[in-house]
């Protein structure tokens, strides 16, 4: 399968990339607001991570959405400059996430495959499940299970960084743990917090490809700066005391 | 002071840091009377040469004394035939080299290039070491007493203190804030914000200010720039901290200047970022930035400086002859540590150590330069970019797996890209060089990766080179520049249609695998000669033969020339050469 890749598909940087896979829940319940929020949430994340010299060409996205059916909006690719968006809606009743989850990892994993084939290094990828409820529709259990599974083995060997968001009050926060093993509690934010949240994906991967952001600090998101406070004259005894 | 001892010897080796920390100064007079009364004969490495290069090209007026010193003493020396020049950069190889002379001192400054990577390597040295200072001098006999004498520097305390300084002063475009030596300055305009603060213009039109974000200011941090802009380096090619800044008494940042142009990672990053940024380029500019930026951390070096943090997003690229290194303020500066670094840059041997917890030594950072000196050579590549590798580029760099060979046998683990062809075109010199680096684990100083790259950019200047493949910046590959080059980026999925051009094919595509592709160099490089020994270097012909002094590079020419470096980068923009895209 590798002579399918093409290199026209990867671009010709030498940048380092990091490749994101979003995995977005659209339920009936994401209907109205928080659908909108989290469309104007995603389009200021790529806008972020296109005019920044340093993500631009490094950051590597596919989006994918679970609802009756799980689709692939927009497959791996470096983000162009004229490519929006396409408006993602909200409609049915059904949360295939486990589906959804599996069809990401395999999506992720056939990038991977890719860079490995280019020659091109790359940051361990992430995955961003972002949903408002629990698993619905057949089987769904039994696949988010699997999926759960399959997410576990990668991050556990530090081959994934997850990101597993609940939206309002609705999730089963429970079941939404269970996709990782490395953060303490799935990320809980209301959907008019999208903006932030969507922010602090940009800026962190902005810290991953820039400075080399160590994944595990993607796991503690409320990192207070290292040690003491102090105040004004406090720190100059301890400057002029080293003097 | 009286530097009598001087005169017990026939011999002396000078260091560079003699020159550039006391030219001007009553010790290099003193100095420079015993040399003339006992009229000793002089011995001095390749880099006494390459470091003045380092010093002229940087154009600070700070040195403006070590300039004037090395003219008095090279005319004092020259016509003497008093001057010997020991062929190589290579410390340990100098040290043999110079073994056999008797009756010899070495004087050198104690916090010098010379100085500290005897120290580092801890290298035998049954010679007298005059150890000069600003007010005194030291002789040490043998470098075992020297070593203990001078032992490599702890790290400062003030860098294992955890705190911050946490202040309400908080300050915008619009406000004013005074600098360290009292002066008013407004904040005009914000033109960047990082991690760590924002970047304004101000009403002095040649500085800009960096303002910390809260919580950033550290007392390690605040030290350092202290001492940074007590040191007064003002090279335009070195955004270097010029004042300290407070905002109502309160620390918030520093000012320096600014530099131009854009980040070297965004134009060193693979074919399309190159032709896009500078389709006129060939090789030779490529060496040149090269060279530009060796020198400039050659010269942090010659302070006592350890960058810490090279990589290709930490310098500022306008032209081949106008780059600026940025971001300055994380570097080690004396025993107050570099606290970062990337895995990518930083020598495997220092991974998953705190940062702020050692003073690096020159040794440390001798593997960021070779990877710096490969980045830009390729392009913007990374060393340990293979095709169907390791799982992870930490394994990549750990196993060492260089996927060229000095042979070209095999290439199925280069990325595509044409990145074949630049190892093939490279210098013999570079080549072994990188090969033994990335492949064997061995290192070379930072000196000898700056003579290697002004080897190479000579040999292009000079059309050394038969093959014109050899002079472009992908040799053996065919740019077509379309007009979505710019517009499109061609990564984008969506815009891979059938029938889509591909915009850079190798003009030998068919042979891309095949092994043994023919090589102008290959002979010269010579696999069966991994060593550095013999081809690399040239040993001076024994310094004691009357032919001695047509050995150095200090052939007296016309009067006050004589240290002009070989060939000036020339102005990169030739105007007749507009094709665009066309190679």
């Amino acid at each position: 399968m590798s002579e399918n890749f093409s290199s026209a598909d990867f671009g010709n940087s030498t940048k380092r990339r990091l490749p994101i896979c979003f995995c977005l829940d659209t339920s009936g319940s994401m209907m109205g607001n928080p659908i909108k929020q989290l469309n104007q949430g995603l389009a200021n994340f790529l806008a972020s991570i296109k005019a920044n010299d340093d993500t631009r060409s490094a950051t590597d996205i596919a989006i994918i959405t679970f609802g009756s059916s799980v689709e692939i909006v927009m497959p791996f690719g470096k983000i162009s400059k004229d490519k929006s968006l396409p408006e993602i809606s909200a409609s049915t009743t059904l949360t295939p996430i486990g589906e959804g989850v599996l069809t990401a990892l395999e999506l992720l994993d056939l990038r991977k495959k890719g860079y490995k084939e280019m020659g091109i290094k790359y940051y361990q990828p992430w995955l961003v499940v972002i949903t408002d409820g629990a698993p619905q529709g057949p089987n769904a259990m039994a696949n988010y299970h699997n999926a759960v599974a399959a997410c576990n083995e990668l991050e556990k060997n530090d081959k994934l960084v997850v990101f597993n968001i609940g939206v309002g009050n609705g999730v089963d926060f429970d079941l939404l743990k269970l996709l990782s093993v490395k953060r303490p509690e799935p990320i809980s934010v209301n959907s008019a917090d999208f903006g932030k949240l969507f922010e602090f994906l940009g800026s962190s991967s902005s810290s991953v490809v820039s400075s080399g952001m160590n994944d595990d600090a993607l796991y503690n998101i409320n990192a207070e700066p290292e040690g003491e406070s102090v105040g004004v004259d406090d720190f100059f005894n301890f400057v002029e005391d080293e003097e | 002071m009286a530097l009598e001892e001087l005169g017990n010897y026939k011999n002396l080796v000078v260091d560079y840091s003699v020159i550039r920390e006391f030219g001007g100064t009553a010790v290099f007079w003193e100095f420079m009377d015993r040399i003339t009364r006992t009229s000793p004969d002089v011995y001095v490495s390749a880099s006494f040469k390459l470091l003045h290069y380092c010093i002229v090209h940087q154009g600070d007026s700070k040195d403006d004394a070590a300039q004037s010193a090395m003219k008095e003493f090279c005319s004092m020396l020259l016509p003497l035939h008093k001057l010997h020049s020991v062929q190589t950069a290579d410390t340990v190889e100098f040290i043999k080299t110079i073994e056999p002379i008797n009756d010899c001192c070495i004087v050198l400054a104690k916090d010098g290039i010379f100085s500290k990577r005897i120290r580092e390597k801890n290298i035998k040295i049954d010679k007298d070491i005059l150890v000069l200072t600003p007010t005194d001098y030291c002789v040490f006999h043998g470098s075992e007493e020297f070593i203990n004498a001078v032992p490599l520097p702890e790290v400062s305390k003030i860098a294992l203190k955890k705190a911050y300084l946490d202040s309400a002063a908080f300050c915008n475009v619009g406000d004013k804030v005074i600098t360290g030596s009292d002066k008013q300055l407004e904040l005009t305009k914000r033109i960047s914000s990082g991690a760590e603060g924002m970047v304004f213009l101000t009403d002095n039109r040649l500085k800009v200010a960096k303002i910390y974000h809260k919580n950033v200011i550290t007392p390690l941090r605040w030290s350092k720039l202290t001492k940074m802009v007590a040191m007064g380096i003002k090279s335009s090619g070195i955004c270097w901290p010029q004042d300290l800044l407070f905002y109502k008494g309160v620390p918030v940042g520093y000012t320096m200047f600014l530099g131009k142009g854009k980040t070297l990672g965004n134009i060193f990053d693979g074919p399309d970022a190159m032709f896009n940024n500078f389709p006129e380029w060939k090789r030779e500019d490529i060496a040149a930035t090269l060279i530009n930026l060796i020198e400039k951390y050659l010269y942090l070096h010659m302070h006592n400086i350890i960058a810490g943090d090279i990589q290709l997003k930490n310098a500022l690229l306008y032209s081949s002859n106008a780059v600026y290194l940025i971001d300055m303020d994380s570097v080690q500066v004396g025993n107050l540590p570099c606290p970062v670094g990337t895995e990518e840059f930083t020598d495997p041997r220092l991974w998953g150590r705190d940062f702020a917890g050692f003073v690096r030594r020159l040794e440390d950072e001798d593997y960021s330069i070779a990877m710096l000196v490969f980045s830009t050579l390729f392009c913007g590549l990374h060393p340990y970019a293979t095709r169907n590798g390791a799982e992870t580029l930490r394994e990549e760099i750990l196993e060492r797996n260089f996927p060229y060979f000095l042979d070209n046998s095999e290439e199925e683990h280069i990325p595509l890209g044409g990145y074949n062809y630049i190892w093939q075109y490279l210098s013999p010199t570079l080549r072994t060089m990188l090969y033994n680096t990335f492949k064997l684990g061995r290192s070379y100083e930072a000196l000898q990766w700056y003579e290697a790259v002004l080897e190479y950019k000579d040999n292009l200047a000079g059309h050394k080179y038969e093959d014109p493949e050899a002079y472009k910046m992908f040799p053996k590959m065919e740019y077509h520049a379309t007009v979505d080059a710019e517009e499109n980026t061609p990564g984008d999925r969506n815009s891979v249609a059938p029938g889509v051009k591909k915009r850079f094919n190798s003009l030998a595509e068919a042979r891309q695998y095949s092994s043994g592709i023919h090589n102008p160099f290959a002979a010269a490089a010579g696999s069966s000669n991994p060593g550095m020994s013999g081809s690399a270097f040239s040993r001076p012909t024994g310094f004691d033969s009357p032919s001695a002094a047509n050995n150095s590079p200090f052939v007296p020419k016309a009067e006050g020339n004589v240290l002009k470096p070989a060939a000036q980068p020339d102005a990169n923009q030739d105007p007749k050469k507009k094709r665009f895209g066309l190679f």
